[in-house]
């Protein structure tokens, strides 16, 4: 089948459409952004990358760092409540002293009155 | 040793006054290559600065196989498709947002190309090519740019390509004639509209 000729035309006109082109120029600050951008990924290629034995050091440092201050603290809980159970059963003690010693008091009275 | 051999070495040795030589060499070529794959002159100069620091970082891993050109235009292709196809997949994900009542994303859908370096009585038709470039797959893509936009040596546009002669030839007349027919078919669209 014969195409339309203007059809033809048209199309060929566009297929060339890029004939004569010049190239386009870049922005002229351009090299200064890549400049920058250079900069940028080298200062993050020169920060100090730890090694995976140092950070599994640090890791176990820690760890024990912490087991050992859990374990202070829990043997320092224990004391307290020990200490705090002795003072409670003194308290209780010096209680029922001055309670008994009041009843001696009204025992005393009880026995001077009659 | 080769002048683009010393100019790498330099490079490598992190000569600043080497990079901007090959900058001011290179600039032309990579920008306008960017720019025939983004039709969009924002996205042209990110990429071209990505180009560069690829370049800048990755100096010493250049074999010296190919033309020092040659490895340029096959970074500057790579980070171009990239670029496309992460703008194809945000489309992708922001029109399914639209069918969840999310709002349209304006960058997304950009104008049509007005290519800089066009005569101006060629512009309208220039920028109908550059919409129907965009239809064509990846690899026949690869040569029409780099052949009719670019004019490279059909020679070099293989070897970027790491295809032999004979399969760029036979891709660059798959890629005009699948373009002649989107042509014909933006031709009566056109004419019934």
């Amino acid at each position: 089948m014969d195409m339309d000729p203007k059809k033809e035309q048209w199309m060929n006109e566009v297929m060339n459409s890029l004939e004569a082109k010049s190239a386009a120029e870049p922005n002229p600050f351009l090299f200064a952004k890549i400049k920058q951008k250079i900069e940028s990924t080298n200062t993050f290629s020169d920060q100090v990358f730890i090694g995976k034995r140092t950070l599994a050091l640090a890791f176990a440092s820690l760890a024990l760092l912490l087991s050992l201050n859990i374990l202070a603290i829990s043997e320092l809980n224990q004391q307290g409540s020990n200490s705090i159970a002795e003072t409670t059963s003194q308290d209780d003690y010096s209680y029922s002293v001055v309670f008994q010693d009041n009843l001696n008091i009204y025992g005393n009275e009880a026995e001077s009155t009659f | 040793m080769n002048q683009d051999q010393a100019l790498l070495k330099a490079i490598i040795a992190k000569d600043p006054q080497a990079f901007e030589s090959f900058y001011e060499a290179y600039k032309s070529k990579v920008y306008n290559t960017c720019l025939s794959y983004t039709q969009n002159e924002e996205d042209a100069e990110e990429i071209t600065q990505d180009v560069f620091v690829e370049v800048f970082n990755s100096a010493q891993k250049f074999q010296g196989k190919s033309s020092l050109s040659t490895w340029v235009y096959r970074i500057c292709i790579n980070k171009s498709l990239d670029f496309l196809r992460y703008k194809k997949r945000k489309k992708r994900f922001a029109q399914i947002q639209r069918l969840w009542g999310g709002e349209k994303d304006e960058a997304l859908d950009l104008p049509d190309f007005k290519h800089p370096g066009i005569l101006a009585e060629n512009q309208e038709k220039a920028t109908i090519l550059f919409r129907a470039i965009e239809t064509l797959p990846e690899n026949q893509k690869n040569a029409f740019i780099l052949s009719f936009v670019e004019e490279l040596p059909r020679k070099e546009v293989a070897d970027i390509m790491k295809i032999k002669l004979k399969a760029c030839e036979s891709l660059l007349q798959r890629a005009k004639g699948n373009l002649r027919k989107k042509l014909e078919k933006f031709y009566e669209e056109e004419r019934n509209s």
